[in-house]
């Protein structure tokens, strides 16, 4: 079976998935198989749901023995054995491309999860060995803020949607998906040669020195929040916040927010306290203007980049 | 009479004080270190709004007694419009 490279570790599937980089590997830290059978029954309890589309939905449910998440179109994932083995009984309307961004943006998170892991909704650099991850809802500009660190030639991309922590001591950042999904309106502020039709563009093909290939500790968490143009602001202003402040912004940071609720949301605030004592959280003020993104860039590599 | 913490409430330490998650609601609610202090004396560890001051006051011997007890008094009402704490139904 095909093996890929993801979150650090190796995925070995029954399918093809385009948008992972294969990887011989032979020890695969999760294996994901399709079943011809529907799921089975299990005692299952509630966690959460959202919409993934406007006629799309997703639920979040945990069962003795593991986590089940079901969509109303590609179908249902259940995850086992701590996060390791993965199965898929197909839904009513599953594509290969549907399937893959289903598997990426919340089975495999949720695997993180089963393991132990805070998976945050973030994009994630390092420099050096140094992770830095910038933490924000959708719209917020964080993987644009990625994209111009990472052609800056100062940082490499670590994750483009989802920062992975491992909760030791220190904080290890793994590294994720190694493409960068930008709005159409910000690909073009970088030196990619990238489609702009969609609200949203994938940039592959970074080359290898561009992007994290292993955990690194995790030097500092930045929550964005976006602030109007203003030629009189400064283009980014970091302000520590620890204790409450802290552990609650990353809970209203983690990738499945909405669905780790019920008798999961005491684990994912114990998880985010952990992280929030062990790494400085910083809110990170940046104008919403991509002729400043320089100074952005500047800055933030002033704080981190070891000169 | 004191409120007492609800069973679905869990309280989480960190850094610098404590977070409350009301896990039926999804409700957080952040504590600094004296709000911490006031949680972990809700009852059972004291039965009366005075013996929880009395103690509050010998784990901060600088701080004036009549404005801890404001404080007190303030976190409750807090707590309780939060939902987070709930006093005992008396009978006459």
């Amino acid at each position: 079976m095909p093996e890929y490279s993801i979150f650090g570790g190796c995925l070995s599937a029954d399918m093809e998935l385009s948008g992972l980089v294969r990887t011989r590997n032979g020890r695969p830290d999760w294996t994901l198989r399709t079943s011809p059978a529907p799921p089975g029954e299990r005692a299952l309890e509630l966690l959460g749901e959202e919409a993934v589309e406007p006629d799309v939905g997703v639920r979040l449910y945990r069962y003795p023995g593991g986590f089940r998440i079901e969509y109303d179109d590609t179908g249902t994932f259940d995850i086992q054995a701590g996060g390791r083995r993965l199965t898929w009984s197909p839904g009513p309307r599953p594509t290969p491309e549907s399937v893959e961004l289903d598997l990426m943006g919340r089975v495999l998170p949720a695997a993180l999860h089963a393991a132990g892991n805070l998976c945050l909704h973030a994009s994630a650099v390092a420099f050096g060995d140094a992770g830095v991850a910038f933490a924000a809802p959708k719209l917020y500009g964080k993987s644009t803020l990625a994209q111009a660190l990472v052609l800056s030639g100062e940082a490499r991309l670590a994750s483009d949607d989802v920062a992975s922590l491992d909760l030791d001591e220190p904080v290890m950042l793994r590294p994720g998906v190694p493409r960068l999904r930008l709005r159409s309106d910000s690909a073009g502020h970088g030196e990619a040669d990238v489609p702009t039709e969609g609200a949203k563009v994938a940039i592959d093909g970074l080359s290898p020195e561009r992007i994290l290939s292993r955990s690194v500790p995790l030097a500092a968490i930045y929550l964005l929040d976006p602030q109007p143009a203003d030629p009189e602001r400064p283009a980014v202003c970091r302000t520590r916040i620890s204790g409450p402040a802290a552990a609650i912004g990353l809970v209203a940071c983690a990738k499945l927010a909405h669905l780790l609720g019920k008798g999961e949301s005491g684990v994912l605030l114990s998880r985010a306290a952990r992280a929030a004592t062990s790494v400085p959280v910083y809110s990170l003020a940046i104008v919403r203007d991509f002729q400043r993104l320089p100074e952005v860039v500047q800055a933030v590599t002033g704080w981190h980049a070891d000169h | 009479v004191l409120p007492t913490a609800r069973p679905e409430v869990i309280y989480q330490t960190v850094e610098d004080g404590a977070v409350l998650l009301d896990t039926a609601a999804e409700i957080y609610f952040g504590l600094n270190p004296v709000g911490a202090a006031i949680w972990e004396l809700l009852p059972p560890a004291s039965q009366s709004l005075d013996e929880l001051c009395a103690a509050l006051e010998r784990r901060y011997p600088d701080a004036d007694p009549e404005q801890l007890r404001r404080d007190v008094e303030e976190l409750l009402d807090d707590l309780e419009s939060n939902g987070l704490v709930s006093r005992p139904v008396t009978t006459a």
